[in-house]
C-alpha cells in the first residue's frame, strides 16, 4: 500500500494523535508566544499548508 | 517557468541565507565548510545594497545568518550589518534568526538579540558524551562552554531553539537525548541526522540505525510531549494535511536564496556557498554589489543548475510516493552524495524524510491496531 492510501486508512488516528499533541504541547510551549524574543517554531503547530515557508524548515534543517 | 504548473509549486523568496563570516572559532568534525578558517567579515556596503533590495520583497523574509560562527564577528561589526535592516524589521517586512555554536554568547550579545528580536538557535548535539563532535580547534570539547552561552540567555529572558546532529555517539540514546533538551530549556528542538559531505570527516549512520532512533524518539516524545519537536511538526502537520479532505495544491517553494561574505548570491542550498562546481560556475547567479535582487532572481529561472534540479524534482514527483512530503529532495546532497544535480533518492532524503515518515507513520497505524 503506498503512502497516501496508508494516509487514507489512517485518518482517525492522525486526527486523533494530532489534537492530543496539540494539546498537550499547548500546555508547554503557549508561554513562549507571550515573549518578545519568540524562536517562531514555538508557536505554529501543524497547521501545514499555513506555513509561509515550508523549505525554511529545511533552511534550517540543514544548519548544524 | 511551466515547471510550475500544475503539481509543480512555483518559486518565491522567503529565506535569505546571510553569511557575514565564514570562519567559525570550533571546528566540528562533521563541518562542511572548508572556508571555516578564513577570518574575512561581510562588509557593510553588502547589507545596504541587499536591504535597498528586499525593500519591494512580497513577503516577510527571514533573514538566517549562518554558514560560518555569526558571534565570531563581534557584536559591533554585526550591529552594523544589521543597521541597513532596521527600518524593514520596524515595519515587519524582515525578522533576524541566528544558528550559533553558543560558545560566544555574552551579557552584551543577550542584549543585541533583544534589540532585534533575533530568534536565536543553538547548535549541541546533546550533553558531553554526545556533543564530542563538536571541539574547538585543540580538539577540546566545546559542551562546557556552550552551556555557559545559554545560561547566559536563560538569565536574561531570552528563549532559544537547538539543532542537535545525530551522530553516532548519540543514536541509540534518544529518550536521554530528549531530556537532555528538555532540561535545558529549549523552545523547540531539531533533530538532524548526520550527513557526511564537503570537508566533513565522520562515520555516515545506517538506515536501520535512524530508523530505530526516529521510532525511539518519537515514542520518547510521546510520553513526554514537553518541547516542539521540528521533525514530528513536519511528519505530522503532513499527515493531518494529507489525511484531510483539501488536499490541494502544495505551498510555494522556496528560492532559499544565500548570500556569502563576498556578496555571491546563490539559490537552492545554502552550502553551495562552500560547493565548486565546474559546470555551475560554482552555482553563483550574480553578486549583490553589482545586481539586485530581482535581477539574481530573473537569472535564477533561467540558470542551468536550477533547470537541471526541477528535471531530477519532477521525476522525484513522478516515481516517489513520498514527495508531496519531501518535495524532491536537497539539491546540494544530490550533488555531493552522486555527483548530480538532477538525480533523485539520496542518504538524506531516504534518513532525514523517508525513515523519519515510516517511523511516525508505523507508530499511529501500530495504535490503530492495538
Amino acid at each position: 500500500m503506498n503512502l497516501l492510501a496508508r494516509i487514507e486508512m489512517s485518518k482517525r488516528e492522525i486526527a486523533k494523535h494530532v489534537d492530543s499533541t496539540e494539546r498537550s504541547l499547548s500546555n508547554f510551549s503557549g508561554s513562549h508566544a507571550e515573549s518578545r524574543n519568540v524562536p517562531r517554531e514555538a508557536v505554529d503547530m501543524f497547521d501545514w499548508p499555513a506555513w509561509d515557508s515550508w523549505d525554511a524548515w529545511s533552511a534550517r534543517h540543514k544548519s548544524r | 517557468m511551466d515547471k510550475t504548473i500544475g503539481h509543480f509549486p512555483r518559486f518565491s523568496l522567503r529565506t535569505l541565507v546571510i553569511q557575514p563570516t565564514s570562519f567559525c572559532n570550533i571546528a566540528c568534525r562533521y563541518c562542511y565548510l572548508s572556508s571555516r578558517h578564513n577570518v574575512r567579515r561581510m562588509s557593510p556596503d553588502l547589507c545596504e545594497r541587499l536591504a535597498s533590495s528586499l525593500a519591494q520583497a512580497e513577503h516577510v523574509i527571514d533573514l538566517v545568518w549562518h554558514c560560518g560562527e555569526p558571534l565570531a564577528c563581534g557584536v559591533e561589526c554585526l550591529e552594523t550589518l544589521f543597521a541597513p535592516f532596521e527600518p524593514l524589521r520596524r515595519r515587519g517586512s524582515i525578522q533576524h534568526s541566528i544558528q550559533t555554536n553558543g560558545t560566544l554568547i555574552s551579557g552584551e550579545w543577550c542584549d543585541f538579540f533583544k534589540k532585534y528580536e533575533v530568534a536565536v538557535s543553538i547548535s549541541i548535539d546533546g550533553p558531553s558524551s554526545m556533543n564530542l563532535d563538536r571541539v574547538d580547534r585543540r580538539n577540546r570539547d566545546t559542551t562546557e562552554r556552550c552551556l555557559e552561552g545559554i545560561a547566559k540567555l536563560k538569565r536574561h529572558g531570552i528563549s532559544f531553539n537547538t539543532i542537535s546532529v545525530i551522530t553516532k555517539r548519540s543514536v541509540r540514546h534518544a529518550e536521554q537525548l530528549l531530556d537532555f533538551l528538555i532540561e535545558l530549556g529549549t523552545a523547540s528542538a531539531a533533530f538532524n541526522v548526520l550527513e557526511v559531505d564537503g570537508a566533513a570527516t565522520i562515520e555516515q549512520l545506517s538506515d536501520v540505525e535512524v530508523e530505530d532512533f526516529w521510532a525511539d524518539l518519537y515514542l520518547a516524545w510521546r510520553k513526554k510531549p514537553r518541547v516542539m519537536i521540528r521533525e514530528f511538526r513536519h511528519a505530522l502537520g503532513f499527515l493531518k494535511f494529507a489525511a484531510g479532505d483539501k488536499f490541494l495544491d502544495l505551498p510555494n517553494r522556496d528560492w532559499l536564496m544565500s548570500v556569502d561574505v563576498a556578496g555571491n548570491v546563490r539559490v537552492l542550498s545554502p552550502e553551495f556557498i562552500d560547493t565548486k562546481s565546474e559546470i555551475y560556475a560554482n552555482f553563483i547567479l550574480g553578486n549583490i554589489a553589482t545586481s539586485s535582487l530581482a535581477e539574481v532572481l530573473a537569472a535564477a529561472e533561467n540558470s542551468s543548475y536550477v533547470l537541471d534540479y526541477l528535471d531530477g524534482v519532477d521525476d522525484c514527483a513522478k516515481n516517489c510516493e513520498y514527495y508531496a512530503f519531501c518535495r524532491g529532495g536537497s539539491a546540494s546532497n544530490k550533488i555531493s552524495e552522486t555527483g548530480s544535480i538532477g538525480a533523485t533518492e539520496t542518504t538524506y532524503c531516504r534518513q532525514a524524510k523517508k525513515l523519519l515518515m515510516e517511523a511516525v507513520l508505523s507508530r499511529l497505524e501500530e495504535g490503530m491496531a492495538a
